[in-house]
């Protein structure tokens, strides 16, 4: 279990989503300049997206200046080293196809982010892969790239 | 009346063929067996099984599969509250209390009975319900304009943004998040991209599914890495499982109590399920002999809660299936599970498909049926699934939810989509920063935007036209008072912290 937050830093979960969603509302104020706000006699594509970001900014400085909530924890490193995983896993399965990417992924998180034995890791990764295939792709007839696109 | 409850017949008998049955039982068997696992509730069972439904064969056998994972997740999130006091959602923390101490007296049988028997007669009572006043308000609804739609979909907005419970303020933060994300896309009046940035997978907006999966499924489980330890949960025991006499004669009373309160409560969107719980509960213990036995297991204490959840959980359908406007993050779920099938929830549904309107009120139906029938004889395999050590769950949830995702269009991008998405929730969550608001007004975005600027229009560029129409206004008022009474009440309790730098 990972520690409550004694002091706020800026690693804190609140500040680090409160930077994500400020990127986005620059974003989007910003890109509403380039759609328009009348066209063509018409409220335009931007007037909304211009609005909405407008108002995210001013929540996102009462959401900094209000106390964080009381339960809220620092980030541990396993869920990180997990969502590193299965972006890893996005990116390589449209190369690798579906079973060598979906077996390591299973392998690496039961045996890296649950601490279970390589045999145990090896063994479930197995058995949930072929079942999914069974499901997917046999039952359901999902057409499903299984093998590397090479 | 009669017209209704005939459609309703109608709807039912094809419900009741034997390849929709079978969808039922596997949507029961399914929605209890994922919503029985510790820490999923009903969102993230429904978001996570939400592309099997697209493989039944028919809408209406689909939709009767999602009613029914709903059902079963509603009564696996009610085992995990009697059983091990670990609600599945926030309406059924109230179950929790008197639950629980009756599972610590070995009476897990009954209180698991009677909630189960309390929603099926809560069910039905709302069922009905909403047979004979769905068609009003969709009749009433097809006499909109772009104003009150335009002022209905803030009053969504504004309630889910302030009822969704924690802090109102971030609440709204993540209704503004949704609404910016739901405006990606082909823009309908116009037809220019917006913020697409050359991606050819979002041209059509990001889509709902993948990404409801990332944020309420992978999102749990990356959230559930942080807490390993977590050995055998359950020491109780069923005991004998239907309540004895003296149970029924109390829970009676409750049990159609909370069946009318937790309708009308249901309609409002936002937190219609858990004020509907939380007034039942309050009302019992006001109305018992005894109220000292509440909070020490007393049967009323869960079979109230659990038949107005279960009531507000129906009724929560009218905005939706009338309006097109989902009330809380369950029946967003369900909204893009109807989209999958090529059905658009709204007042046109009761007219271009009824078929499928009375198909689906009625799958609700047979969702409860099933429910009764299968998952309460079956409470002791529900049990032993509660074993499952995390490990495996975590695996095999995330197998669920990357084959899941890829089989709806068979597109490698919605696997991309998903992982974003779950490191995105992750983080949302870290920060106490609710995805239900969002995903609600992710779907609302483009009414909103197309409402605002077709009023826009009418109005000759001023937007003026919402306050000068009856209906809007009164809607945009209470809209407001509502927002600004829990803005109010929320910033008297909490004092606001300086800035670092000003320390």
């Amino acid at each position: 279990m990972n520690r409550p937050l004694a002091t706020a830093r800026l690693t804190t979960p609140t500040y680090v989503a409160v930077l994500m969603l400020l990127v986005l509302a620059l974003t989007f104020g910003l890109g509403a300049f380039r759609l328009g706000f009348w066209v063509d006699d018409a409220p335009g594509p931007g007037v909304l997206p211009l609005a909405v970001s407008i108002a995210l900014l001013v929540l996102l400085v009462l959401v900094v200046r209000e106390p964080l909530p009381a339960d809220e924890r620092a980030f541990a490193l396993a869920p990180a080293a997990a969502i590193l995983a299965t972006i890893v896993y996005a990116i390589v399965v449209p190369y690798t196809g579906f079973v060598i990417a979906t077996l390591a992924l299973l392998i690496v998180w039961i045996r890296g982010f649950y601490r279970q034995s390589l045999l145990r890791a090896v063994v479930a990764s197995v058995g949930l892969t072929a079942s999914g295939l069974v499901i997917f792709p046999l039952l359901l007839k999902v057409p499903m790239q299984l093998g590397p696109a090479w | 009346m009669f017209e209704a409850l005939e459609k309703l017949g109608y709807g039912i008998s094809l419900s009741l063929e034997p390849s929709n049955l079978l969808y039922a039982a596997i949507g029961s068997v399914l929605g209890t067996l994922v919503g029985v696992l510790p820490g999923l509730g009903p969102v993230t069972t429904i978001a996570v099984l939400l592309p099997l439904t697209y493989h039944a064969g028919s809408p209406l056998g689909a939709i009767i599969m999602l009613a029914s994972i709903y059902y079963g997740a509603m009564y696996g999130g009610s085992t995990t509250s009697i059983l091990l006091k670990v609600p599945g959602e926030a309406a059924s923390v109230i179950t929790c209390i008197d639950g629980y101490q009756m599972a610590k007296k070995g009476r897990a049988g009954p209180a698991l009975a009677i909630a189960a028997i309390g929603s099926f007669i809560a069910g039905t009572v709302a069922v009905c319900a909403l047979a004979l006043v769905g068609p009003l308000f969709a009749k009433f609804a097809v006499t909109f304009g772009p104003p009150e739609y335009f002022a209905l979909a803030l009053f969504g907005l504004s309630l889910s943004a302030t009822l969704s419970g924690g802090s109102p303020v971030r609440g709204i933060t993540m209704v503004l998040v949704g609404l910016l994300l739901g405006l990606v896309g082909i823009d309908t009046i116009t037809g220019v991209e917006r913020y697409t940035f050359n991606i050819m997978a979002i041209t059509d907006g990001i889509d709902l599914v993948p990404m409801l999966m990332g944020l309420f499924g992978v999102a749990e489980i990356l959230h559930n890495l942080e807490d390993k330890s977590r050995g055998s949960l359950l020491s109780t025991k069923i005991g004998r499982l239907f309540p004895s006499r003296q149970d029924w004669s109390e829970s009676a009373g409750p049990i159609a109590r909370g069946s009318v309160i937790g309708f009308f409560v249901g309609l409002i969107p936002g937190g219609g399920a858990i004020l509907a719980s939380l007034m039942s509960y309050t009302l019992e213990k006001k109305l018992s002999k005894t109220p000292e036995q509440f909070g020490h297991g007393a049967i009323a204490g869960v079979a109230g809660p659990e038949s107005a959840n279960n009531s507000a959980a129906t009724a929560s359908f009218i905005p939706l299936l009338t309006l097109g406007l989902p009330g809380n993050a369950v029946t967003a779920v369900l909204f893009a599970g109807l989209l999958i099938q090529n059905v658009q929830p709204g007042p046109l549904m009761l007219v271009k498909n009824p078929d499928v309107f009375w198909g689906v009120i009625a799958s609700m139906y047979v969702g409860n049926i099933m429910l009764l029938v299968l998952n309460l004889p079956l409470v002791g395999l529900w049990v032993q699934l509660l074993r499952v050590p995390s490990w495996l769950l975590s695996a095999t949830i995330l197998l669920i939810a990357i084959f899941g995702t890829y089989s709806l269009r068979s597109n490698f991008a919605d696997v991309t989509t998903l992982m974003l998405f779950g490191g995105i929730g992750y983080l949302l969550r870290k920060a106490s920063l609710d995805a239900g608001p969002l995903i609600m007004a992710f779907i609302l975005a483009n009414i909103l935007d197309t409402a605002l600027r077709q009023s826009m229009l009418m109005g000759d560029g001023s937007l003026m036209i919402v306050l000068q129409r009856p209906l809007s206004l009164i809607i945009l008022l209470v809209a407001t008072l509502i927002l600004v009474a829990q803005l109010w009440s929320y910033f008297g309790r909490v004092r606001v912290r300086p800035l670092p730098s000003e320390t």
